[in-house]
Parts: structure tokens; sequence; C-alpha cells
């Protein structure tokens, strides 16, 4: 399966440096060691960064929300104005708007595929949150219930290579179907 | 590092399906690919004697804090980089001066400039996004409209999404020009063929016979569906109509051609009509579709037309043309209204303009001519009614405020007419509702707000070259009233250049032999 998530990580190059980016630049604020920076690397590494596990809440949680969060940010504007334009709109192949959506439409997908945690840190949060044994204050659980359920689930689909075959999935839609 | 995360994620706490997630994950990976170059073999010499030394120095308390950190038989509490003691440490894995470090990673030039340009590049995604929610918004609520058949506000709202684009291409060119101006001007954002494709799909449901509208269509077609767009199954009924209008405008303009001959304008502005030589010329012709039959129909209506035949005859032609041509009929559909109207026949009027308004609920002339219908019936309030419904159906369409103007006039609500006429005024003026209140003034004896109203209207009209008959005629009427000889003596002079007169009313009234309440507030309450 590595293969598939590296490949899709490639395909996605500027979404997976852009999420390496962020998570160091978190991990760093956030006062986490990282031990290897490289965003691009043929392992489940790939898109992301090396660095200490995290044993507070807080922390854990902000590491998996931010990075994705600021890709997420990032990118829907791309994303809306790219298939809009492409598939909604339908910009003719011959005219500038066309090439302009399809950079934007391409640069928004690559930040969309790559905004979630690593899994093994989704798992963490929902450890630290709401594991056996662990006394979070309730309304902490209910706020973080959503994004600790989405980290989990989209890690998985991203550790998979799934989550580019979403978008791939939404665009012959685009295509064939709008 | 890898085994405490590997117990940390097979705690019993976590969730079953994670266990077993967890297990295919690759661990080597994971272990840190640092830099340990800049170690030297003293410091894991002097590491190694404090390794061996540490042991005989360690204290109770210290044994006891090293058991409860220990989660791993494998932890030896060394750093997992340089091999020291991690000491009070906070990392797990890292002794202090480790941690320190990896808390100061550097970034790398690269992934801050790429960072910095996908700001830039983040900030463009919003402003295209921003722009291409408000065009598609546009064609979305025509898409809605057509849905609803209502296919001028569809038209509309696809006019505002060109509108839009334009100006913001206009707008992102002038930027670009103005860091370098020789750069060409470029189509940043276009409406694409989504509003194309809405226009036509209103024309296959408002079009008409007229040449202008078939050659507009034609025109629409072939200069955006090229490369076999048109043969895509989403522009089936678009093809559909495209191929019979192409098959009427090669017949119409073969027809058309030899009408001249059958129909030709004398001086005085009548006609000569050659009727029994045009007719047996189009039974001639050989209607190979139902379609066609409709169009040579439709001509021989022309035909009885200018022949000055009776209302019968006329109207059975166009009659023919609109139920030949079948689902194609609406091409007829306003012609036919207007001309029963002309003719008189009220009760098809009322008829046609009921399909009308079932085809498209947004046309205007229909609800026109109802009213104007139950006006001539003195049936003033279903009149209002009707009125109501065309406001209902066209909330921003400036059409109502001189109908019900009219109405309003006839049921003697002069006040009330004059307001309306000022709302209209300030929704967007048209020629028609300066005439409307003018003749309101008038009917109030007000000469000078009404002259100031009528010379507004002519002047919009002029303006808009769209002066009509009607308008004309109540501009010299009122002119002649209210003394302002130049402008009556300027319409005089441009009839007379037409070769034409003023309508009969128009020339009773100026003679004294009606006064100018007869016309205005009975009968048809209209110049005749």
């Amino acid at each position: 399966m590595t293969i598939v998530y590296v490949i899709t990580k490639y395909i996605t190059v500027i979404g997976s440096i852009l999420k390496g980016f962020w998570e160091h630049l978190f991990c760093r604020i956030l006062g986490v060691p990282v031990s290897d920076a490289r965003y691009l690397q043929a392992t489940e590494l790939c898109g992301h960064v090396e660095h200490d596990f995290t044993k507070t809440k807080a922390v854990t949680f902000f590491i998996n929300y931010l990075p994705g969060m600021m890709n997420r940010l990032f990118g829907y504007g791309m994303l809306v104005g790219g298939y809009l334009g492409l598939f909604y709109m339908k910009a003719g192949t011959d005219t500038v708007a066309f090439w302009f959506c399809v950079v934007l439409y391409y640069i928004g997908v690559s930040l969309m595929c790559n905004n979630a945690p690593l899994y093994e840190d989704a798992l963490n949060n929902w450890d630290l949150l709401y594991g056996k044994g662990q006394k979070t204050n309730i309304f902490a659980k209910i706020f973080a219930f959503i994004p600790s359920v989405y980290f989990i689930v989209s890690a998985w689909f991203e550790k998979n290579g799934l989550s580019l075959l979403v978008w791939i999935a939404l665009t012959l839609v685009g295509i064939f179907v709008l | 590092m890898a085994e405490d995360k590997e117990k940390s994620l097979t705690d019993e706490t976590l969730p079953k399906e994670s266990e077993e997630t967890s297990a295919s994950w690759d661990w080597d990976a994971t272990v840190p690919q640092t830099d340990t170059s800049n170690i030297t073999f003293d410091d894991l010499q002097e590491t190694e004697g404090k390794a061996i030394e540490q042991p005989a120095e360690k204290t109770e308390e210290k044994k006891a804090e090293e058991e409860e950190t220990v989660s791993s038989p494998d932890d030896d509490g060394l750093c997992i980089v340089c091999g020291k003691e991690r000491g009070n440490s906070p990392s797990d894995l890292y002794c202090n001066a480790c941690r320190a470090k990896f808390l100061r990673t550097n970034y790398g030039v690269g992934h801050i400039i790429l960072a910095f340009v996908m700001v830039i590049v983040a900030a463009l995604g919003y402003f295209v996004a921003t722009s291409t929610v408000t065009v598609s918004s546009k064609l979305y609520k025509a898409e809605q409209c057509i849905s609803e058949k209502r296919y001028d506000d569809a038209l509309n709202l696809c006019s505002e999404a060109f509108d839009a684009t334009d100006k913001l291409n206009s707008g992102v060119n002038a930027v670009i020009k103005g860091i370098n101006s020789n750069v060409t001007n470029q189509d940043w954002f276009t409406e694409g063929e989504k509003a194309t494709h809405l226009i036509l799909e209103t024309y296959i449901h408002r079009m008409t016979i007229n040449y202008s509208d078939r050659s507009t269509f034609i025109e629409a077609v072939e200069k955006y569906y090229v490369n076999g767009e048109l043969d895509q199954p989403r522009n089936a009924d678009i093809k559909k109509l495209y191929n019979v209008v192409k098959e009427l405008d090669t017949m119409a303009s073969s027809i058309e051609e030899k009408m001249n001959s059958f129909i030709s304008q004398k001086e005085d502005g009548t006609y000569d009509v050659k009727y029994d030589e045009g007719i047996k010329y189009l039974d001639s012709l050989k209607a190979e579709s139902d379609v066609q039959k409709g169009l040579v129909d439709y001509y021989k209506f022309m035909l009885a037309y200018y022949a000055n035949k009776d209302s019968k005859t006329a109207l059975g032609f166009i009659d023919n043309a609109y139920k030949e041509s079948g689902e194609y009929g609406y091409l007829y559909l306003q012609n036919y209204m207007g001309m029963a109207w002309q003719y008189k026949e009220y009760d098809k009027v009322l008829e046609l303009s009921k399909i009308a308004t079932e085809l498209n609920v947004n046309d205007a002339s229909a609800y026109y001519y109802a009213v104007k219908v139950y006006i001539e019936k003195n049936d003033l309030e279903t009149a209002d009614k009707v009125c109501e419904d065309m406001r209902k159906a066209n909330p921003d369409g400036i059409d109502y405020y001189s109908t019900k103007a009219e109405v309003l006039r006839r049921q003697n609500k002069l006040d009330e007419a004059i307001e309306i006429c000022r709302k209209g005024i300030v929704a967007g003026s048209d020629s028609e509702i300066y005439r409307q209140q003018a003749i309101a003034y008038l009917l109030k004896s007000d000469k000078e707000n009404a002259l100031e109203a009528i010379k507004q209207s002519y002047e919009i009209a002029t303006q808009n070259q769209q002066l009509s008959i009607q308008t004309a005629n109540t501009v010299a009427l009122i002119c002649f009233i209210c003394d302002d000889t130049k402008t009556y003596e300027e319409v005089e002079a441009m009839f007379k250049q037409s070769s034409m007169e003023f309508s009969d009313s128009v020339k009773k009234c100026i003679k004294g032999d009606i006064t100018f309440e007869d016309i205005f507030m009975k009968g048809s309450g209209e110049i005749s």
C-alpha cells in the first residue's frame, strides 16, 4: 500500500510539500521536536514530518488539525474556482480562462488530497481524547468529536491513496454528469 | 520511538480496527533520518563511559522514576540519536540537547518560497472563486428560471453573467496593462459554454419566425457549437431546433425573394398586392415537411394581410401555420396574437395569450394583449387583475407600469395613474410610461406637466429609434393642445415625409369634432 500512497503524494506534490511544511511549522510553534524534516520521501512519512510523539491533548489535537486546515483553507478557493469554471460553466479549451482553471483545480485538488494528519497521529488524538481512563472535559470531547472522526477517516483515506481517487471520481462527475 | 508508538497504538483503550491497521504500518520507515555525522567518536565514548558509570551513581529516587517512566522493556533511557542519558528531558526519545536541536529543525528556503507563493496563489484562488461563484450563481438562477418556464428572466440573467465576465476581464486586463502596457487583452474569466447553452435553450421556447430571430439563432449556434459540440446529447434540443430553423430559413429566403414581385408599396403608403398570383405561387411550392407547410401558410397570411383580406381569411392562414407546425407552432404565436388583436378577434387573443403565458411565464406581450382586450371589453376589474399577474410574472419588468397606468386611467383614477408612472420612471423609464403620464396629466387639465412628459416620451422614443405611430400621434395631439407649435410641426413634417397622415381620431380632435377625453376615456381608450 505504501507504493500507492507514495504515488498519490508525488502526483499531488505541491500539496504534499506544503502539508509537510505546515506540519513542520506548527510543530515548531507548539514545541514538538521534529527529527526528520524531509517532506518528500518514498515512505509513509511522505508529505509529513517525523515529530516526537505528542502527549498532551491540546498539542495533539492542534498538530492534527492546523496543518490540514491550512491546506484546506488555501485549497478551497482554487478548488471552487477551478471546478465551477471547468465543469459548471464549461470554459472553452481555446480560452486562457480554461488553462487558468486547470492550474487552479490541480493545485486545489493537490492541497485537498493532503489535508489529513498521519494515521498514527489521528489515532493518538482519539486515544487521548476518548480512550479509556482519559479524563477529558465533556465540552472538549463534544467540540473535538467531529474533527477527531474526520482526522481518522481522512487519514485512513490518504494512507490508502483513496483521497486522490475521490477527487478523480468528482472530476469525472464534473466532466460527464454536470 | 517506533516501539513507543507501537505500544501506544496497541494499547487496549484503542479500537480494534486501529490495531489491525497499525500492524501493517512500516515502522522502519519512521525511524528518524537525522544526520548523525556531527556526533564524534569521543562523544560516543563519553556517553558510553557515563552509561557505565551511571548505574553506580543512581539514587533510589532516580530508580523509582525510571521504573515509572519506562514503559517498554526495550527502553534503556538513552537518547535514540546520540545514545546519551535522556535525563530530565521531556521527550521519550531524545536527550535535552538533541531535543533542543530538533525544536529548531530548518524549514529549507525552497519550502518557505513555495509557502509564500502558495499564499499568493491561494489569494488568487479566492478571487477567482468569488468571481466564478458570482457568474455561476447567475447561470444557476437562469437554469432555475428555465425549469420554471421563465425564459425572459433566464435570458436577463445570462446577459448579466456576460456583463459580469466582461467587467472582470476588463478589470484584470487593466491591472495587467498597468504593469506592462504591451500585454494583449485576455479572457481570464469566461461565462463558458453554459451561458451560451442556456441562452439558446431559451430560444427553444421563445423564438419567433421573424428574420431577426432566425438569423440570431443560426449565427449563435454556428459560432458557439464547433467541433461536433452540437452533436453532444445535452445539445439535442438545440440541434433539433437548429435543423428546423435552418430548413425554414432557406425556404423563407427563396419565398421572400419572390414575394417582392407580389407585394409592392405605393407612394401613398398603401400596398399593391397580386394576391391570386401570390397564392398560386405559394400553392405550387412543394413543402416536404409540416413545418415547411406551416411556413407556406404563413406567407399566404402575409399576402392576405397586405391585400386587406377579411380577418377570417388572413387569420385562417396564420392559424394553419400555427397548427401545421406542431411542436414548433410557437414560432408563429407572437405574430398570431398581434394580428388577432389587430383584426379585433378578442376571444382569439385571450386564447392565444393563455397559451403564450403557459409556454413562457414571462411573456409580457401576452399579458399586455390580454389587458388591452379586457379594457376593450370594458372589464376593467379583470384587466386590473391581469395587470397584477403581469407584475407577478415579471417583477422587474417595466411594461407593468404603463399597462397599469392605462387601466387606472380608464378607471378614472388619474392621480393613481400618474403615481404609478412616477414609480415606473424610477424603476427604469421608457417612452410609453411618459406617454401614459402625459395623457393622465392632460385629462387632469395639467397642461404644463403633460407637455413635459410627452416631450420626454418623444425624446426617449427617437433616441432609441422606437417611435411608434401611436406615440407620434399622441405627441402631435398633446403638443397641439398645449400650444407647442414647434414640436407639433416637427411631428407633422415627419408624417408627411413618410407619406403618412395623423390617425382619424387625432385629426378629428384637432378639428374639434371630438374631445381628448373621447379618445382616451371611451372605447378602446387609445388613438385609433
